[in-house]
């Protein structure tokens, strides 16, 4: 075998094997439920009635990015409700072409609304994954299970495969990049007891900050515990894309993320909204292979 | 630059989506393939060059080194007999109370004192309409008000300052520097510093 035959049966096993179409129909209601929950718990379209000075550093090119004209909050609440509207469909599996696609593109209009005063880039804010992961499931047969108006004929077994690989991997994504911006901006440094330390005061001491003021204080005055979490947070960071690949880590390190994230909303008062994204991993023909063996 | 970059980026994607919804299978599959390999090498590359092209981010998440201390902004409502009070974060709805006091501490200040009155003029109704809200109903903000507990919570989360609900109108805002030492109380830790920047009334 060739080194690109090698590369291309490697390329087809990570996003074409056959896949599950309860696994599909999963990411279908875990992406559109999050997203909505999201949508529901803030009001972007009042956003755009803001004053025009919060608007004078806004870029013109940001605007336009997203396509944003501010001052129109009626015409925002109508795609708002529009968004809501196609989720909720999307959650029940109806019209799941056209009401992801409309969905995704709604929310890359809307969700930068919250944060575009200051950036354009609305990472942290709940939706990141939302866009490319609604579209990429409107392309899918994501409604052959679980769905209120099931297919009559199921697809290919390698279609109910690649979008949740790429769905994972988008989720995977947060965890490198997060590890990789730390090694980029600080380096191996940032695992260090006094830079977690000084994390740990950071999110502790602000009074308008802290919620929880127990764990992290403590944590704080512990630097071999400091340094473990450091090394803990690196190592799960790099080495959680390995969950796209790897049933194994498929199984382990989604818990070990939550369990992460339990422990940083206790430390350091971080909510991190992408939590419920974790369910991503489950994996149905898994469960079945196990249930067998 | 960056903008119109990811402007486009972000069209392919949707572009290359929509080809594959046409065509025989093995048609459909090169051209998801299409698809995938260009989502991996844009994601990886926002990732990878530290380049954010949202929604495909490169998650700076918590990736720098904070040092000795920090220096951030707050803001404090002044009622009519000139008493400071702390303004609850939920008053600030529907601004997002991390993006208004980092706005705050980067643009405010690069706007001419008319435009910053302005924006100061605002903040003050909201915070004044949200007083007023906590005081007759007991609600300050509106996020849950659809969802009530099960409202998403902010990405940091944040204590309640009201109640107690101040009484008096509020006809001011202050804006301070606050310089905070990264250290236990007992080495120094806490805030140093407190500078008032800017006032409105």
């Amino acid at each position: 075998m060739t080194a690109a035959e090698r590369v291309r049966a490697a390329w087809d096993r990570l996003w074409f094997a056959p896949g599950d179409a309860r696994t599909l129909a999963l990411a279908r209601i875990v992406v559109a439920a999050h997203a909505l929950w999201i949508l529901l718990s803030r009001d972007l379209p009042a956003l755009s009635g803001l004053p025009a000075p919060f608007w004078r550093g806004v870029a013109a090119s940001a605007r336009a990015r997203f396509l944003i004209v501010e001052g129109h909050p009626r015409i925002e609440s109508f795609l708002a409700l529009l968004a809501a509207a196609a989720l909720l469909a999307m959650l029940l599996g109806l019209w799941t072409r056209a009401s992801g696609l409309v969905a995704g593109l709604l929310l890359y209009h809307l969700a930068p609304l919250e944060t575009i005063i200051l950036t354009p880039s609305p990472y942290v804010k709940g939706f990141t994954i939302a866009v490319p992961a609604l579209i990429a499931l409107s392309l899918s047969p994501c409604a052959d299970a679980w769905s209120v108006r099931p297919a009559r004929r199921a697809a290919g077994a390698w279609e109910y495969r690649w979008p949740v690989q790429l769905v994972r991997l988008l989720v995977a994504q947060i965890y490198l990049f997060s590890g990789w911006a730390k090694l980029v901006r600080v380096g191996f440094d940032w695992a260090a007891a006094d830079n977690v330390r000084a994390w740990l005061h950071f999110f502790n001491q602000r009074d308008q900050l802290v919620v929880f003021h127990t764990v992290g204080p403590w944590l704080a005055e512990r630097p071999v515990l400091c340094l473990l979490a450091g090394l803990f947070a690196m190592a799960l960071e790099l080495s959680f894309v390995s969950t796209v690949v790897s049933r194994t880590a498929r199984r382990v390190l989604p818990i070990a993320a939550a369990a992460w994230h339990a422990g940083i909303l206790f430390a350091m008062n971080i909510a991190f909204p992408y939590v419920p994204l974790l369910l991503l991993f489950v994996d149905f023909r898994q469960r079945q292979e196990s249930a067998g063996t | 630059m960056l903008n119109a970059v990811a402007a486009l980026v972000f069209a392919a994607f949707v572009l290359l989506g929509l080809r594959t919804w046409t065509g025989d299978a093995g048609r459909r599959r090169s051209r998801v393939s299409l698809l995938l390999a260009f989502t991996a090498v844009v994601s990886f590359g926002a990732g990878l060059a530290q380049r954010d092209t949202w929604p495909f981010s490169s998650w700076p998440l918590a990736a720098s080194a904070p040092g000795r201390s920090v220096t951030y902004s707050t803001i404090a409502a002044v009622d009519a007999r000139g008493a400071e009070h702390a303004i609850d974060y939920r008053a600030w709805q529907p601004l997002g109370f991390d993006e208004l006091l980092s706005w705050i501490q980067l643009e405010l200040p690069k706007l001419t004192r008319g435009e910053q009155d302005e924006a100061a003029r605002h903040l003050l109704a909201l915070a004044e309409a949200a007083r007023t809200r906590a005081a007759a109903e007991g609600r300050v903000g509106y996020f849950d008000r659809l969802l009530g507990p099960l409202t998403a919570p902010d990405f940091l989360l944040h204590p309640r300052s009201w109640p107690p609900t101040p009484t008096e109108r509020f006809v001011g805002l202050r804006i301070y520097s606050e310089t905070l030492v990264l250290d236990a109380p007992s080495r120094g830790g806490g805030v140093s510093e407190r500078v008032l920047d800017y006032e409105y009334r």
